[in-house]
């Protein structure tokens, strides 16, 4: 008796924990939609605002090459992900 | 290290499109594969623990033996250009972001962890928890237009050339200029995000009702249906200066801010929406495809005219997988300012793996430059003997060659007598092309081939060409290839004879492989069978697989994809399979495969 009552309380702690994680998931994804939306609307935002100002005293180009810059050419500097 | 242990390298091209892993043993490439070929999802982005596993038992070795993992790009500078963007196109590119920021924070700011991680999966080594050991020695992240120049520099053997790179986009480049002298590649050069000729193909690819990285060679197949009526329509989205480089006016793409390629400003100065996968490719379709492609070979043109001005020389190599586009390969050859065009077969991202290696190895080993690469067919292969064994367990009827020239001479003989063969031999090939090893083949002067092979055969839209294969010695007699080899079915030029009906494109070019004894003596012999019977070089060559697959990779799968088409012979190195002798129903139950609706 005592083996079924544990067996049906592991079932149900089982399924209580698989219906927390489904949940966790979902409140999960719209706090990372909510924080994402912060980081865009104000620091990506201020950050965008800057570079228009910058934008409005740029040249037109007349060539759309340019050098290209840090070469990795040692092993340590590759190594590196950036 | 010692001195007389080998150095291995193994190289990585993944989380994108076209997953692949090479190793590189002493500066030789000596083993690579496409991830796709074993998991049989087309483009496959994943992980290659398929390919990393081939490739480490191709050397006998395991992971403790590398020297390094070389990877085909640098993530944060990626991760850096995709917050520019974001910061440039704020606020419009908020469910872009969204999405983006979702793949870059659960995996990709991670690289390195997921890359350890998925490698000690593949080593199998399991700690006392019975959790697979990461992988622990040195990675190093080659950016990824410097792969893709060092992928085509250092396997050309050139000793000092020009490097022109052409993709969509890797970490910020779009286009760069290499210069290559002995074992040193320098990047000198670079046309950044969002200005793109890649990505300028794949908007109008996109536009066309294809899919986007993956049907840009389909619309290079549409163009010579057409005819190139709406070339200023298509230069008034692009700003052209005078050195060639260009810039796409944002205005018309959404590639930057979206999750679609073209704006509707794009739509309304065509005046038509978006074609639907589904609908029904017209003239317009046509003349737009062919008006596309003139434009884009006019603007590789400028390209490699103004590489050649800057950095001069007679040799020049391209890569990226704008240089998959046969038909501009075909003009830079013939119009273009350099002597001596490589372009290496596995121009897209896949063959960015074997470029990672091959510069890091030029870092470790600055000695000047050795052979590289001595042939492309690097995947694996099956011997006759588990090949028969298949047979024999499977129950199916065969007929066994004994020699490799009795094998050539019936094969030949099956082709003259006009039927269409799945030849399965040696190792599979790297890169996008089937090159005589997992082919398709058929004889290129009965037009019926044409559309039979398509329908019937690859399951694929009937204005699809097909590749000739031509015996190098014979390749400039049929096609105006003036002097030059095409041995991975990388350039265009024209037919000079007119009874090759299934290999000649609407505007009697075509795609061409001309095959040497040197490159791959088992496939020549067969067309130097074939031509002692009927006195033509040329065969049909399309991949062996169906429409919407990879390239098959085993006999296995080989078999499959016989028994699911109207092949009339399979080839499985020395074993000849015959269509009459079996019954296909039989198999298609027993392999539990799909039945096409044509079937």
């Amino acid at each position: 008796m005592l083996i079924f009552e544990m067996d049906a309380l592991k079932t149900f702690g089982k399924k209580l924990w698989k219906g927390w994680m489904w949940f966790a998931e979902k409140i999960g994804w719209i706090n990372q939609q909510i924080l994402l939306g912060v980081v865009y609307f104000i620091f990506i935002g201020i950050y965008a605002l800057i570079y228009d100002a910058i934008k409005l005293f740029k040249h037109k180009p007349e060539t759309m090459w340019r050098e290209f810059e840090h070469q990795p050419e040692t092993l340590e500097a590759l190594e590196k992900q950036f | 290290m010692s001195d007389n242990k080998p150095t291995y390298l193994l190289g990585l091209a993944c989380f994108y499109h076209d997953s692949s892993a090479c190793l590189l043993k002493d500066g030789v490439v000596i083993a690579a594969a496409q991830e796709e070929r074993f998991t049989r999802i087309k483009h496959d982005e994943n992980f290659p623990e398929y390919s990393v596993n081939y490739c480490l038992e191709a050397a006998d070795i395991t992971l403790d033996q590398l020297s390094g993992v070389c990877f085909y790009e640098k993530p944060l500078w990626k991760f850096e250009r995709l917050l520019l963007t974001y910061i440039q196109e704020w606020p419009r590119g908020f469910f872009s972001f969204l999405k983006a920021m979702r793949a870059w924070l659960n995996k990709k700011l991670w690289m390195e962890h997921i890359i350890c991680k998925e490698l000690g999966k593949v080593s199998g080594i399991k700690n006392k928890k019975g959790k697979s050991v990461p992988y622990s020695g040195k990675i190093y992240y080659v950016p990824h237009h410097l792969s893709h120049a060092a992928s085509t520099y250092y396997p050309s053997n050139f000793k000092n050339a020009t490097v022109l790179t052409v993709d969509g986009v890797g970490e910020r480049s779009t286009s760069t200029i290499a210069l290559g002298e002995e074992q040193k590649l320098t990047l000198k050069e670079e046309i950044v995000f969002p200005d793109s000729l890649g990505l300028l193909y794949s908007a109008f690819t996109y536009y066309l009702g294809f899919k986007v990285n993956s049907g840009e060679y389909k619309v290079m197949g549409l163009a010579p249906y057409g005819t190139a009526r709406y070339t200023k329509e298509i230069e008034a989205l692009i700003e052209i200066f005078a050195d060639g480089s260009f810039r796409l006016k944002p205005e018309f793409f959404a590639y930057r801010y979206g999750l679609k390629m073209t704006s509707s400003k794009f739509a309304k100065h065509f005046g038509r929406p978006v074609r639907n996968t589904d609908d029904e490719l017209t003239q317009w379709h046509k003349d737009m495809a062919a008006s596309l492609q003139q434009v884009a070979e006019e603007l590789m043109l400028n390209l490699v005219r103004y590489a050649h001005k800057q950095y001069g020389g007679k040799n020049l190599c391209l890569s990226g997988g704008v240089a998959l586009n046969c038909v501009a390969n075909g003009r830079i050859v013939r119009e273009g300012p350099f002597k001596n065009v490589y372009i290496f077969p596995a121009a897209g991202d896949a063959g960015g793996s074997v470029g990672a290696t091959l510069y890091v190895n030029s870092i470790i080993d600055p000695k000047p430059k050795a052979k590289s690469i001595e042939t492309i067919y690097l995947g694996p292969k099956f011997s006759n003997q588990m090949i028969e064994s298949f047979l024999q367990d499977s129950g199916i009827k065969y007929d066994k060659i004994d020699t490799a020239a009795d094998r050539a001479v019936k094969v030949g003989q099956l082709l003259a007598d006009n039927n269409v063969i799945g030849l399965f031999q040696g190792r599979m090939e790297f890169g996008p092309r089937a090159l005589g090893n997992r082919s398709i083949i058929a004889d290129p002067r009965k037009p019926e081939n044409w559309k039979r092979v398509n329908i019937k055969i690859k399951f694929r839209e009937d204005f699809r060409p097909f590749a000739p294969s031509v015996m190098a010695d014979k390749a400039q007699d049929i096609f105006d290839l003036r002097g030059v080899d095409s041995p991975y079915m990388l350039l265009t030029a024209g037919t000079k004879v007119k009874d090759l009906p299934a290999i000649t494109h609407v505007n009697s070019s075509a795609r061409i492989q001309t095959v040497s004894a040197e490159d791959n003596k088992p496939y020549y012999d067969i067309l130097s069978a074939f031509n002692d019977l009927t006195n033509c070089p040329v065969v049909i060559n399309t991949s062996l697989n169906v429409r919407g697959e990879p390239i098959v990779w085993d006999h296995i799968d080989a078999f499959k994809c016989f028994i699911r088409t109207d092949m009339d012979i399979l080839v499985l190195e020395n074993f000849i399979i015959n269509a009459e002798e079996v019954d296909k129903n039989f198999f298609k139950t027993k392999f539990e495969l799909e039945v096409f609706a044509d079937d």
